[in-house]
C-alpha cells in the first residue's frame, strides 16, 4: 500500500468517499426504514425517518404472504446453474483468446461486444419464439441458458485478460512435460486463476440472480416464478405494499451481498489484470 | 505470444459461439427481419415492408426527441460516474481504517437489481410521501413538497442521479483494480522527487489509469444507453415522452402500440449507432481495448 | 500457489468432473421439455392465464383450480398461469403471435376488437346456454360483445364514481358536488396544502385516459365516433381538458399531476390526503382495511351543465383462444369458474362489482358502501371497441400530459391528438 502523507489530499478524498457512501447507502436505509412499517404507517404526512411502531414481523409475513421461499429456491437454481454453464463455456473460450491464434478470432471478440449492443427488452420476441421452438416456455431451464448466454461477452473478455497475464513459461514447462493444451489449461492455468473464476462467476451470478424481463417473458407458473418476479407482485393494481416489497427486495440483496463481501478481496484482483491489461 | 493452433482455438470457442449464436443472434436476426417487414400487433411478420419502418422513424418527432434524450441521459450519467468514480476509487485504495466496511456499503447498489434501485428511488421520491421532502421540510427549507417526478427538469435530475449511483460501484471498483496495478514504487518515487499529490495524480496515476478508464466508459456508454428499468419505474417517459430514452420508447411501441415494425427499425438503428461510437471511440483512443475491437 | 501445478488429478480434476456433471444437469433439464397438451391417460391438459390485481389474486385462483381439478380428476388439468396486471397485453400479444395461447385467460375487454381481429378469441354465443346468460348482469355482458358475436365474459367489473371525504366537505360548508361548478368549488375550497389536497388527479402510468374520461364523458363528449374517427377536438372535449387543466391550476388538486400515477393517488385519499377522487369499489374495501376511521361516501361524478350523468366504467373479459385444442374442456372449466361462490369471493377480495346476479343481491352487495356502485352501472359507459385502442389510449394519454404540464394547450394537444388517431 501507498503511504501517502495525510495531508489535506488525504482527507478530502476520504470526506468525498464518505459522501458518496452515504448517498448510495441512503436508499436502501431508508428501504429499511419503510421494510418495518405497519402498513398504516406507510402513509403518514409528513413522512418520518423511523417508524413510530417497529413491525418486526413483516420480515416473518412476507414469506406467507407470497411463496416467497419457494422463489428463493427457483432463483438459486437458476442462478447457480446458469453460473456453472457461464463458466464452462468462457473458460476455453477466453483462453482461446488469450492463447491461441485461430481464424475468426478478431470476428469473435466483436461478435461478443455486439451482443452487448442489444437491450434484452428488444430480444424478447426472438428468445421467445426460440424457446418455444425448442419447448422451453415456462421451464426454468430456458433461464438458465438465456442467462448464461447473456453474460458471456463479459466473463469471456475478463477472464481472457487474466489468462493474459500469467506467464507463457510455465504453461509451456507443463506442456514439455507431456501435458495436452486442455491438461495445461485445468492443471496450470486455472488453479492460478482463481481470482479471475470467482470475480466473472460473480457476475454472472448477479446477472442472473437479478434479471426480471426476461423471466416475466418465459415464465408464467407461479411455481416456476424467480425472486425479481415475486418482488414484482407486491406492485399491486391499485396499491403498493411498499413494506413487504422493501422487506422482500432486501432479503434478496443479502445473499448478493455475502458473496460480494466474501470475495471483495479477488474481486479487485480479478479486475486488476483482467480488466486493466 | 499466442501459438497458431487453429484446430484447438476453434473447438475451445465452439461452445460459446454456440451459444450465443443461439441465445442472442437468433432473436438479433428476428428483430432485424421485423424492421424491413410489415408487422401484425402479435408481433408477426405479414411480407417485406422495404425501409417503410426506418422512413417511419425519420417523420416521427418524438423518435428525434428521444434520441435526442438518450445520448444526454448516457453523456451525463457515463461522464459524471466517471468523474466522481475516479476519487472514489483513489479514496478506496487509500489505507484507512473502515476501508473494508467502505467498499462493501459502496457495493449495496450493485449487489441489487436495476429494477429494485428504481423502485426504492419511486418510493423516496414519491409525490407526497417522499422523505427527502418531508426532511427538507422539517429543516423549513421549503413548506411545499416538491414534486420531484412531475416536471421535466426535476424527474431528469432524479433519473439521472439513480443511474449514476447504479453505475459507480462497477466503475470505481474497476478504477481501483486499475490503480492497483500502478506499482507504488512509482508513487514514492513521485514523492521523493517532492511531487506532491495534484502533480502526481495528473503525470503518473491518471496516465497509467488510461487503459482501464477506457474500457469501462466504452462498457459504461453501452449499458446506459440501453439501460431499461430506470426510467421506466420512476416516469414511464411522462409528461408526454419528456423522460423517455430510446429503449422505453421502443418498449411503448412495440408492446403498448403493437407497432412491433417501427420499434424493431429503432433497435436495429441503436445498435449502429453504438457500433458507430465503439469504432470512432477506440479510433480516437487508439487503444487496442480487449473489448473486442482490435 | 505455485506448488505442485503439475499434480496429479486430485481435488481439481474432481472440480473439473463437477463442473461437467453441472453442465450434464443443464443439458438433461433442457432435454425434458414441458409444454405438452395432453398428458398421459387421456388426461387434456389445459392453460388458462389470468392476470394478478393484486398479491392475492393467484392464492385465490389457485384455490378454485384446485377444486376444479379434484372434480375432473383423469379428464381434465388446469395449469393455472399468472402474470402482472400491466404485463398481461405483453404477455397475450407474444404467446399468440407465436400460437402459444393459453386455452382460456383474462383479458381487457377493450383488447377483443384486436385480438379477435387477429382470429385469436373464439366466439362463445353457441356455447352460452340461456340459463347461463341469465345469470349475468345483461348490460356487463353486452360490454364483451364486438361484432354482434360474444367473446368475453365479465370478470373483474368496475363502475367508478367519486369518493369523497365527507367531513372535510361539511367543514367547509359544501354537500357532494354535482355540477361541476361544486366540484372546482369543493376542490379549491377544502384544499389545505401540504396536509390536504383537493382532486385526486394521476397523470402518469396506466389509466390517464381513464381519468379524464370521467370529465369527457360527463361533458357529452366522447373519444371516438361511430366511425372510429376521434372526437376528441370536438368543443365538448376541449371544454373537458380545459376545465381539467383550470381545476389543477387554480390549486384544486396536487401541483404537477404527472408525478403521480394511479396507485399513488388511490393511496394519498387513502390515508386521507385528499378531498376527492373518483374510481372503483375496491378503495372502499381499502378503506376499511386500513384506515376505517375515515369519513367518506361515493357518488356519481358531477356532470357539467346538466348534461347527462354517464359512470365511466371498465371491466376485463374472461375469453377462450380460437386456437385451444380443446374447446369443449375449456368451456366446461369457464362454467365451472362461474359458480357464485368463486365470483362472490373473488368480487370481494379484489374489490369488484359482482358480475352474476345472484353475487349482486347478496348481503355483501347490497349494503350502502357497494349499491351505489351497483346501481351506477345502469349509466355505465365502457370503453370504446377499436382494434387500435391501445394506440389511441396512448395518444390520449400524451395530449393530457400535455395539457396538464403545459406543454401544450388543450386545444393544442387534442388537435394534436386528433390528427394522430385519424392517420391509424
Amino acid at each position: 500500500m501507498k503511504r501517502h502523507e495525510r495531508g489535506l489530499s488525504w482527507w478530502l478524498l476520504l470526506a468525498f468517499l464518505a459522501v458518496v457512501v452515504a448517498v448510495s447507502i441512503f436508499p436502501f436505509a431508508f428501504a429499511l426504514s419503510t421494510s418495518l412499517r405497519p402498513r398504516a404507517e406507510l402513509f403518514s404526512f409528513p413522512p418520518t425517518w423511523f417508524p413510530k411502531t417497529w413491525a418486526w414481523e413483516n420480515f416473518v409475513t412476507v414469506w406467507t404472504a407470497v411463496p416467497l421461499l419457494r422463489y428463493v429456491l427457483n432463483s438459486v437454481v437458476v442462478s447457480v446453474l446458469a453460473t456453472l454453464l457461464n463458466m464452462a463455456f468462457a473458460i476455453p473460450a477466453g483462453y482461446a483468446l488469450a492463447r491461441l491464434n485461430f481464424p475468426g478470432k478478431r470476428l469473435f471478440r466483436q461478435a461478443l461486444l455486439v451482443t452487448q449492443m442489444f437491450s434484452p427488452v428488444v430480444l424478447l420476441i426472438g428468445l421467445f419464439r426460440f424457446m418455444n421452438q425448442v419447448h422451453l416456455l415456462d421451464n426454468n431451464a430456458s433461464l438458465v441458458i438465456t442467462y448464461a448466454a447473456l453474460s458471456l461477452a463479459f466473463s469471456v473478455w475478463f477472464l481472457a485478460g487474466y489468462f493474459e497475464s500469467i506467464p507463457i513459461e510455465i504453461e509451456e514447462a507443463a506442456m514439455m512435460d507431456g501435458c495436452t493444451r486442455v491438461g495445461a489449461l485445468v492443471r496450470v492455468v486455472l488453479p492460478m486463476s482463481k481470482p479471475a473464476l470467482v470475480a466473472s462467476g460473480v457476475f454472472a451470478f448477479i446477472w442472473a440472480w437479478n434479471e426480471f424481463m426476461i423471466a416475466l417473458t418465459f415464465i408464467s407458473t407461479p411455481d416456476n416464478r424467480t425472486l425479481p418476479l415475486g418482488i414484482y407482485s407486491f406492485l399491486g393494481q391499485y396499491s403498493v405494499e411498499w413494506n413487504y416489497l422493501m422487506a422482500a427486495a432486501l432479503i434478496a440483496i443479502v445473499p448478493v451481498l455475502i458473496l460480494f463481501l466474501l470475495i471483495e478481496k479477488n474481486l479487485v484482483k480479478g479486475l486488476t489484470a483482467g480488466a486493466v491489461k | 505470444m499466442p501459438r497458431s493452433e487453429p484446430l484447438v482455438g476453434l473447438l475451445f470457442i465452439l461452445p460459446t459461439v454456440v451459444l450465443v449464436g443461439v441465445i442472442v443472434f437468433y432473436p438479433i436476426v428476428e428483430t432485424a427481419l421485423m424492421s424491413f417487414s410489415n408487422v401484425n400487433s402479435l408481433a408477426q411478420r405479414e411480407g417485406f415492408a422495404g425501409l417503410a419502418n426506418y422512413q417511419a422513424l425519420l417523420s416521427d418527432t418524438v423518435f428525434l426527441r428521444v434520441l435526442a434524450q438518450t445520448v444526454f441521459w448516457t453523456v451525463a450519467v457515463v461522464g459524471i460516474t466517471t468523474v466522481v468514480s475516479i476519487p472514489v476509487a483513489l479514496a478506496l485504495n487509500l489505507n484507512f481504517h473502515g476501508r473494508r466496511l467502505a467498499r462493501a456499503l459502496l457495493i449495496v447498489p450493485w449487489a441489487a437489481s436495476l429494477m429494485i434501485n428504481a423502485i426504492i428511488w419511486r418510493w423516496i421520491l414519491d409525490g407526497q410521501h417522499s422523505i427527502i421532502n418531508g426532511t427538507l421540510m422539517r429543516l423549513h427549507l421549503i413548506d411545499q413538497p416538491i414534486i420531484w417526478l412531475g416536471s421535466e427538469g426535476t424527474a431528469w435530475a432524479a433519473i439521472i442521479l439513480v443511474g449514476i449511483l447504479v453505475s459507480i460501484p462497477f466503475t470505481s471498483f474497476s478504477l481501483l483494480a486499475g490503480l492497483q496495478s500502478v506499482p507504488s514504487e512509482l508513487y514514492e518515487a513521485a514523492m521523493v522527487d517532492g511531487a506532491g499529490f495534484w502533480a502526481s495524480f495528473w503525470h503518473i496515476t491518471l496516465p497509467l489509469m488510461r487503459p482501464v478508464l477506457i474500457v469501462t466508459t466504452l462498457l459504461n456508454v453501452i449499458y446506459v444507453f440501453n439501460s431499461f428499468p430506470i426510467p421506466w419505474v420512476l416516469t414511464q417517459g411522462s409528461p408526454a415522452y419528456r423522460t423517455d430514452i430510446l429503449v422505453t420508447y421502443i418498449y411503448k411501441r412495440a408492446f403498448a402500440e403493437g407497432q412491433f415494425g417501427p420499434a424493431a427499425a429503432m433497435a436495429m438503428l441503436i445498435f449502429v449507432l453504438l457500433l458507430a461510437f465503439s469504432l470512432t471511440f477506440s479510433h480516437i483512443t487508439k487503444e487496442r481495448a480487449k473489448v473486442g475491437i482490435k | 500457489m505455485m506448488k505442485s501445478p503439475f499434480a496429479r488429478p486430485g481435488r481439481r480434476a474432481r472440480r473439473a468432473l463437477a463442473l461437467a456433471l453441472a453442465v450434464a444437469t443443464v443439458a438433461s433439464l433442457a432435454a425434458c421439455g414441458t409444454s405438452n397438451n395432453s398428458a398421459s391417460g387421456g388426461e387434456v391438459e389445459l392453460r388458462f392465464l389470468f392476470p394478478e390485481y393484486s398479491a392475492k389474486t393467484t392464492p385465490l385462483m389457485k384455490t378454485m383450480v384446485d377444486d376444479f381439478n379434484t372434480a375432473n380428476k383423469g379428464e381434465i388439468k388446469v395449469n393455472l398461469e399468472t402474470a402482472p396486471w400491466d404485463k398481461m397485453h405483453d404477455k397475450l400479444a407474444v404467446s399468440m403471435g407465436s400460437d402459444q395461447a393459453p386455452d382460456v385467460f383474462g383479458y381487457a375487454t377493450r383488447w377483443i376488437s384486436e385480438f379477435a381481429g387477429l382470429k385469436q378469441l373464439a366466439p362463445l354465443d353457441d356455447l352460452l346456454t340461456a340459463d347461463f346468460r341469465e345469470g349475468f348482469n345483461q348490460k356487463v355482458l353486452d360490454a364483451g360483445v364486438y361484432e354482434d358475436k360474444t367473446y368475453g365474459l365479465p370478470v373483474a367489473v368496475s363502475a367508478r364514481l367519486l369518493f369523497y371525504r365527507t367531513d372535510v366537505l361539511e367543514d367547509a360548508g359544501l354537500s357532494a358536488p354535482e355540477t361541476w361548478d361544486d366540484l372546482m368549488e369543493a376542490a379549491t375550497k377544502s384544499a389545505n396544502p401540504p396536509e390536504l389536497y383537493g382532486l385526486g388527479v394521476p397523470a402518469s402510468g396506466i389509466e390517464v385516459d381513464t381519468f379524464f374520461n370521467y370529465f369527457l364523458y360527463n361533458n357529452g363528449g366522447d373519444i371516438l365516433d361511430a366511425d372510429g374517427k376521434s372526437m376528441l377536438s370536438e368543443p365538448e372535449s376541449v371544454e373537458a381538458l380545459e376545465f381539467l387543466t383550470d381545476l389543477v391550476k387554480s390549486g384544486g388538486s396536487q401541483p404537477e399531476p404527472s408525478g403521480f400515477t394511479r396507485e399513488q393517488v388511490i393511496e394519498n385519499f387513502k390515508a386521507g390526503q385528499l378531498a376527492m377522487y373518483p374510481t372503483g369499489p375496491w378503495l372502499t374495501a381499502m378503506i376499511k382495511a386500513d384506515n376505517p376511521s375515515m369519513k367518506f361516501a361515493a357518488v356519481p361524478f358531477p356532470t357539467n351543465d346538466g348534461k347527462e350523468q354517464q359512470t365511466v366504467s371498465v371491466t376485463d373479459s374472461l375469453g377462450m383462444s380460437a386456437n385451444g385444442a380443446h374447446q369443449a374442456e375449456a368451456w366446461k372449466f369457464i362454467e365451472f369458474m362461474y359458480q357464485p361462490k368463486y365470483r362472490q369471493v373473488f368480487d370481494e377480495t379484489e374489490g369488484m362489482l359482482p358480475e352474476l346476479n345472484a353475487v349482486a343481491e347478496s348481503a355483501y352487495y347490497q349494503t350502502p358502501e357497494y349499491k351505489p356502485f351497483i346501481d351506477a352501472l345502469a349509466t355505465a359507459k365502457f370503453q370504446p371497441q377499436h382494434p387500435k385502442f391501445e394506440q389511441i389510449q396512448q395518444i390520449e394519454t400524451v395530449a393530457i400530459q400535455k395539457a396538464l404540464s403545459g406543454l401544450a394547450s388543450p386545444q393544442e394537444a387534442l388537435d394534436e391528438a386528433t390528427a394522430k388517431i385519424d392517420k391509424l
